[in-house]
């Protein structure tokens, strides 16, 4: 049925020391699947090399973080992905995702981002993180949202989004990530509202509207002379 | 399956439309409304609706003709043959509700379709379906989208929706024959008046007409179930393929000379349009027969009757897509284990496409040559000493230091596979391909278990006090016995090793061959009476008899194989969903449907591990993953 279909997610492994993060697929993708990759790091260090045979679909952010989304149709012999990073001195993070359906040139409908600041308040944590509505065309769109923070946070998606991975590490710096995704559900305006987490931090989430492809324009049916045989009860 | 609703509206000017379906009574204009004019269409004749541009809309208004006639609060599909006018405005475009939603429970609606402009995106259209539930809110189901094919542009339209639960709605969207969406929503609670009125054009609820729907309604048909992908499909191609395929082979079958079909416009066109057309519908049926007869694809009329062939029963709130996989699973079971259909089968309840499950199956034969980098999963290492693949050969080592003594069940240092022997007699061989560093009170070689009952078979080469030596020993009920030697042992390997049933049926004794010439010559065989029986596991095994740290000992093994002619393995088989698949597979619903449809000869359990699972609570405590 029309639309994106997520098939499987995969957490990559940071090599501080060689400054790569590597990708390994969870799952053997069939030839034709769309392979998504994550990548979270430090703004100051925005520098990276797009694996051959990826396409770089967004790479923004600001003061907190910096993300990169990178795609690529799958031939059906993929392995591991390594992205090289130069110069990297804090923490990279990120998440390998395999959908059915989608094509780099359109997968990405819109993107948004927001700082957040977590306060620990006695029994009611939360991160601000309501950003400006993205709109969606379809409801049949994918929103995956990201946060990063800096320290050990543990994070929680709003509602209606469910993780596919969320951790800690500090193998260059004190980093924690969430990656969720949900499907749309409505057009218009998608926010990603307030999530949770245990502990006083600042970071960045990001939301973006993923589709499998432009809504579909049907045909006429048009018939010189008028007159032919319609439904039938 | 029953058809409610059913407007052609080929009634000519001043004749009220109609419901062919005779559900409804004749349509006419609302009060202060007026009716839409009849204007040409695809189909001969439609209905132009326009929005209200001050004091008049086009609305057509019918109630029931016997209570409940038109009420349905399950599933539903809406079909429309029709344009829109978008450039008419922003609003919505009310195609059809049902219930005056006037705020009393007769008119609650039962269901509505509307079509909008996207806000935001001009030229793409929303399709809506709702609904109002039991406290009188308005709830719009999640929309498809798709590009406006223009004014006046006709096209197929068609919404279905399934309820599955009172907080489970799915909505499926399809324009011609391309579906755009389906959906979920929440709102499973649908209302519906029992003398609600129908409503075309616009929406009146709470006292005010608005919403109005400019463009033609060409035909519109309403029904009481989902219809399938493949229905809407096959109607589709009777519109644009079969009925002008019907005329073009009439035309084409006109006596020469004639032209009759010259000009589809004239009296002689269009009598040749009639006949052709009806001769295309028959080809469309028959083509709808042949495509939609069989269970992958049966429309929902014909559930019933497969189920009854079969000895099925629904559940109450089975979708089609379930009652279909259940009816072809089961005929795939009659037909034998067909592995396709049978990864088709499982596709809704693993959650999972077919392609992305494995049938796994087992074999009474197991073989391993050593030559993959790394150990097959089916070996279990006992963590006593190391076990590695190296240069297409296994290497069991005991490190420096440690203490190697062999122990009352198992053996330091040893890798093992299970056997399936079905309580009959095996057969299992191996290699020893280097034993060079085998120090003195060291054995290596073939290790036979019951670790239930604590028996082991040794079976290998021995160094007694410097002399390397062929021989077995066991333990029984975890007492271990004396080293038996059979003849000396070449200084350096190999050796070959084959543990096989003994000439006449005896418990507990074994064949015992060797050969230091090659893996099918020079073997020397000796029926031994041991004690070990109803072995379980296989493997290779090196140990010490002394308790002191001594230098590391090391082993080389290869080729080994076990073979069960009369284990029950081969008849089981599993379907596997890996775990990393995302996605919420039903596996206790799996399992179920893995007893519906196995053949009866086999055994068979759905699971996401390759792993014995003994134990886990989603298998009851026991093991019903593949070993």
């Amino acid at each position: 049925m029309a639309g994106l279909k997520l098939i499987a997610s995969s957490r990559p492994v940071f090599n501080a020391g060689a400054a790569t993060i590597t990708y390994t697929l969870p799952f053997a993708p069939t030839a034709g699947d769309l392979l998504v990759i994550v990548l979270v790091r430090d703004f100051a260090e925005p520098a990276f090399a797009t694996p051959s045979g990826w396409t770089l679909l967004t790479d923004n952010g600001s003061d907190e973080a910096k993300i990169a989304l990178l795609a690529k149709l799958s031939d059906g012999s993929e392995s591991a992905v390594e992205v090289t990073l130069t110069g990297a001195t804090t923490e990279r993070q990120g998440q390998l995702l395999i959908f059915r359906a989608g094509a780099p040139t359109t997968l990405v409908e819109a993107v948004g981002s927001s700082g957040f600041a977590a306060t620990m308040a006695p029994d009611t944590p939360s991160l601000t993180t309501e950003g400006a509505a993205l709109q969606s065309l379809q409801a049949i769109n994918l929103a995956l949202l990201t946060m990063s923070s800096d320290g050990a946070v543990t994070m929680s998606p709003p509602t209606g989004f469910t993780t596919l991975d969320a951790y800690s590490s500090s193998l260059a710096s004190s980093r924690s990530i969430l990656v969720a995704i949900r499907t749309v559900a409505a057009t218009g305006g998608i926010y990603y509202g307030a999530a949770d987490s245990n502990a006083n931090a600042t970071g960045r989430a990001w939301l973006h509207v993923l589709r499998d492809r432009l809504p579909i324009q049907p045909r006429e049916i048009a018939d010189v002379v008028p007159g032919n045989i319609g439904l039938i009860g | 399956m029953a058809t409610k609703l059913l407007f052609h509206f080929d009634e000519p000017a001043g004749v009220h439309p109609s419901d062919a379906a005779g559900n409804l009574d004749d349509l006419y204009a609302a009060t202060g409304k007026s009716e839409p004019a009849p204007v040409s269409a695809w189909t001969g004749i439609g209905r132009q609706f326009v929005r209200d541009s001050g004091a008049l809309g086009t609305v057509l208004l019918a109630a029931d003709l016997a209570e409940r006639d038109t009420l349905i609060q399950r599933d539903l599909t809406i079909q429309v043959l029709m344009t829109v006018t978008l450039s008419a405005g922003p609003d919505e475009h009310t195609v059809i509700v049902r219930g005056l939603r006037d705020g009393s429970l007769a008119e609650r609606v039962a269901f509505g379709l509307q079509l909008k402009e996207q806000s935001g995106n001009p030229g793409y259209v929303e399709v809506q379906l709702m609904h109002e539930d039991s406290g009188g809110v308005l709830r719009f189901l999640p929309p498809g989208v798709f590009q406006h094919p223009g004014d006046g542009k006709e096209f197929l339209l068609t919404a279905t929706r399934r309820w599955e639960r009172t907080d489970k709605v799915v909505v499926r969207y399809y324009v011609n024959d391309e579906p755009i969406a389906e959906l979920e929503s929440t709102h499973g609670d649908i209302a519906g008046g029992t003398t609600g009125h129908t409503v075309l054009g616009a929406r009146p609820f709470l006292g005010t007409w608005d919403k109005y729907f400019e463009g033609v309604l060409d035909e519109m048909l309403v029904l009481d179930v989902e219809l399938s992908l493949e229905e809407v499909r096959h109607t589709w191609r009777r519109l644009t393929d079969y009925q002008p395929g019907g005329v073009e082979t009439l035309i084409g079958l006109c006596p020469p000379g004639l032209d009759w079909g010259a000009n589809p416009g004239n009296n002689e066109g269009r009598r040749l349009k009639v006949l052709g057309q009806g001769l295309g519908q028959a080809v469309a049926s028959t083509e709808e027969l042949r495509e939609l007869w069989l269970p992958d694809r049966m429309p929902v009329e014909l559930a019933p009757r497969w189920e009854r062939i079969c000895g099925l029963t629904p559940k109450p709130r089975d979708s089609l897509d379930t009652r279909r996989t259940r009816v072809v699973s089961f005929l795939a079971r009659e037909e034998g284990l067909d592995l396709p259909a049978m990864r088709t089968a499982f596709e809704e309840v693993l959650d999972a496409d077919a392609d992305d499950l494995a049938i796994l199956e087992n074999t009474n034969e197991i073989r391993d040559e050593f030559t993959d980098a790394t150990l097959h999963r089916r070996w279990f290492d006992n963590g006593l000493g190391s076990a590695a693949v190296a240069a297409g050969e296994l290497v069991l080592t005991m490190a420096n230091g440690g203490d190697y003594r062999y122990e009352v069940v198992g053996t330091r240092g040893s890798l093992r596979t299970s056997l399936d022997t079905g309580g009959e007699d095996f057969h299992v061989r191996g290699k020893i391909a280097s034993y060079a560093n085998l120090a003195t009170s060291s054995f290596c070689g073939l290790v036979l278990e019951n670790r239930v009952a604590r028996h082991v078979l040794w079976f290998g080469v021995y160094n007694n006090a410097g002399t390397k030596q062929i021989g077995w020993r066991v333990a029984v009920d975890g007492v271990p016995g004396a080293w038996t030697s059979l003849a000396a042992a070449p200084a350096l390997a190999p050796v070959w090793l084959r543990v096989s049933p003994p000439a006449a049926a005896s418990s507990g004794s074994y064949s015992l061959a060797y050969s230091t010439t090659g893996e099918h010559a020079g073997f020397t065989a000796t029926e031994v009476a041991t004690g070990v029986v109803d072995v379980e596991w296989a493997g290779f095994g090196l140990y010490k008899t002394t308790a002191a740290a001594v230098n590391p000992d090391a082993a080389t093994f290869d080729d080994f194989a076990s073979f069960c002619p009369g284990g029950t393995v081969p008849f089981w088989w599993f379907v596997f969903r890996d775990p990393l698949l995302l996605g919420a597979p039903d596996l206790p619903g799996a399992n179920a449907l893995v007893a519906k449809v196995k053949p009866a000869h086999t055994a068979a359990a759905a699971c996401e591990s390759t792993s014995v699972l003994c134990g886990d609570p989603r298998y009851g405590l026991c093991g019903r993953a593949p070993v």
